[in-house]
């Protein structure tokens, strides 16, 4: 009789504490209900298995994979999102905020042209430019959201054209006039047919802009050759060279780079070439080397890796980096190696790295091999242990191996488990076997990853 | 500054994912040996580089959030969109009492449940159909080539609020009182609607 209301009992307390498993395992238990969980487990090997189960499947869901990659790159339309905020991150297209801080001036000149007016009209016509149409801004106030005021310049100018185009179609009266008012008394007017001619794509246009590269007015000449870097007028690629290395102002040889990247022409090279050797100004530099990058000639090699290697303004350095992985000549390996080991500037070294890992030479793996045993940087060891997996050469591996053993930062421990994974040496695999030891599961992942791949 | 397109089998470093990604080369000046910290104050005073930077940091671990909460790639990638937008708007309520990291997930969840609340009004469904679930697996493939599909399947079909709720707590770590907040019931439902979901998963990993 005793027994049978044992079993009773138990069966009922077996009902409730299934209830009670998870929060047990959990820890959410108060104190009264806990100690009764666990005086019944004791006990109860059915319930206890339960528990097992429990673990099992939260240890199996705890060890998913905390990130994953989105197809898209979302972050056009998150600026996009933030456009009509009160901070916007910058307009639908954040590069071109970064390519055209002169739409800034460009914005207030528009100010005190007459067209203005209609211009603002335009842009509250039944399709607005995608511009926050009710930003008020005072060309006086010095703090003027960057943002804000570049996307009214666009809008502008995108109004002035749309309203053209309807006249005129594309190549009419408007453009007609807009030639016309490239001789405007007015260096504002100037300035802003310079602009709005971007949108013709037409021989004369050209040809009337590359007029506008002998103006008096410096911004006139700005914004001629920026508009044919946008048209991509290839015919225009000697007088844009010419501007590139003799005009006087700063800003306009920086534009020329610019433009000529836009364009992707290789006769444009040695011009680059030389602006990245002998320009006075950082900026035209930096922006040559970036075009450098956009044409991938070879040709380009020579002047960026003196540049890489000489030159004293940071970003230059850097973009001379990025350029050569861009252009993946072996010849840009020594001084790629050169500027990984010797670089003061963290973000050059990272970008040797990563253009050396571009390239896919053996020639790196000695200084990429280096950088990932003494780099300071975590994200130039990261970098460096993604390329020695890129270049998968089996001399990589005693650095790899040991970053792996060693390294303060999992993020290196887990570039250097997925290059072992690439290499696919046997001699990686003690290595790769103590790694199941590491702290970090990602870390562990991707040793098995490794490991499965030497195998195969 | 230009976006470059790259390809490799397995991702580059900070997109590990065997999918193209279309990235830029942002321009943070020596943005290596910034904390994060720094980055947070430098977003909170107006600098979209920062703010980029931090997006770049922590895209991969908000998009698998949203991904396994919402079961669908184009609702996931538009609700890390949303978050991104709002963790922008409000990042000047950060007051570094907490890791950036903790607060923008927080905030994400919030955005997702917002979302989630919205939808159920509209579409009283229970789980995804078939079609969904088969692009939701085929996606999970692609974006996590390293977890496991069975489980990712099973957690997907689960019923929504048990989901929720399972992935709150086992994925994300919160506790049964901070989900019983943000999810607005009872601390006595979170822990019958765990225990639920972990039954059934582990009944639909074992047939």
């Amino acid at each position: 009789m005793n027994e049978r209301a044992n079993n009773e009992s138990g069966v009922k307390d077996c009902k409730i504490v299934e209830e009670l498993l998870s929060p047990f395992y959990d820890e959410e238990l108060n104190e009264t209900a806990d100690a009764f969980v666990q005086r019944h487990l004791d006990a109860c090997q059915d319930c206890m298995a339960k528990l097992e189960e429990i673990k099992e499947t939260v240890t199996a869901i705890n060890e998913l994979p905390g990130e994953a990659t989105p197809e898209r790159d979302l972050w056009p339309a998150i600026v996009t999102a933030t456009a009509g905020s009160a901070t916007p991150l910058g307009t639908a297209d954040s590069r071109r905020w970064y390519q055209k801080p002169a739409l800034l001036a460009a914005a207030i000149a528009a100010l005190m042209v007459p067209g203005l007016a209609t211009a603002g009209i335009l842009l509250r016509s039944p399709e607005p430019a995608p511009v926050d149409q009710d930003v008020g801004f005072d060309v006086d106030v010095p703090d003027i959201e960057i943002g804000n005021l570049e996307g009214l310049a666009e809008g502008l100018a995108q109004g002035l054209n749309e309203a053209f185009a309807r006249r005129g179609g594309d190549f009419g009266p408007a453009a007609e006039a807009l030639i016309k008012a490239l001789g405007d008394n007015s260096a504002e007017v100037r300035r802003t047919a310079a602009r709005a001619l971007s949108d013709y794509e037409d021989q004369r246009v050209v040809r009337a802009l590359v007029d506008a590269l002998q103006d008096s007015d410096s911004e006139v000449r700005r914004w001629a050759v920026w508009s044919l870097g946008e048209i991509e007028a290839n015919q225009a690629i000697p007088e844009i060279s010419q501007t590139l290395l003799e005009d006087p102002d700063d800003e306009v040889r920086r534009w020329a780079a610019w433009s000529l990247g836009q364009i992707e022409d290789p006769r444009a090279v040695l011009a680059l070439a030389r602006s990245l050797t002998s320009d006075s100004y950082g900026e035209t530099r930096r922006w040559s080397a970036w075009a450098l990058g956009q044409i991938e000639s070879s040709q380009g090699v020579d002047a960026l890796s003196a540049a890489l290697t000489s030159d004293d303004v940071n970003e230059v350095r850097r973009w001379s980096a990025w350029a050569l992985g861009q252009i993946e000549s072996a010849q840009g390996v020594q001084a790629l190696g050169h500027a990984l080991l010797t670089d003061q500037h963290g973000e050059t070294r990272r970008w040797s790295a990563w253009a050396l890992g571009q390239i896919e030479s053996a020639a790196g793996v000695e200084s990429l091999s280096r950088a990932l045993r003494t780099d300071e940087v975590i994200e130039v060891r990261r970098w460096s242990a993604w390329a020695l997996g890129q270049i998968e050469s089996a001399s990589a591996v005693d650095a790899l191996s040991a970053a792996l053993r060693t390294d303060s930062a999992w993020v290196v421990r887990r570039w250097s488990a997925w290059a072992l994974g690439q290499i696919e040496s046997r001699a990686a695999e003690p290595a790769l076997a103590e790694a199941m030891e590491d702290e970090h599961p990602e870390v562990r992942q991707w040793a098995i990853w490794a490991l499965t791949q030497i195998r195969e | 500054m230009t976006s470059v397109t790259r390809s490799w089998p397995w991702g580059i470093p900070w997109t590990m994912g065997s999918r193209t990604i279309e990235r830029v080369i942002t321009d943070t000046t020596d943005a290596v040996n910034v904390t994060e910290d720094q980055l947070v104050q430098k977003a909170q005073e107006g600098s979209p580089e920062a703010f980029e930077r931090l997006y770049e940091m922590h895209l991969r671990r908000v998009y698998a959030l949203s991904l396994r909460m919402l079961s669908d790639p184009n609702r996931a990638e538009e609700a890390t969109q949303d978050i991104f937008v709002r963790a922008w708007e409000k990042i000047d309520t950060f007051q570094f009492r907490s890791a950036f990291g903790t607060w923008l997930h927080r905030l994400g969840v919030n955005v997702i449940l917002g979302n989630l609340k919205s939808e159920k009004r509209r579409d009283d469904r229970t789980s995804p159909v078939t079609d969904e679930l088969d692009l939701f697996v085929r996606e999970v493939q692609e974006a996590m080539p390293e977890t496991r599909l069975d489980l990712e399947r099973a957690i997907a079909e689960l019923p929504p609020r048990a989901k929720e709720i399972l992935i709150l707590h086992d994925i994300q770590g919160f506790r049964y009182r901070e989900i019983a907040e943000m999810i607005g019931t009872a601390e006595g439902t979170v822990k019958s609607q765990l225990n639920r979901a972990r039954r059934l998963v582990r009944e639909a990993m074992s047939k």
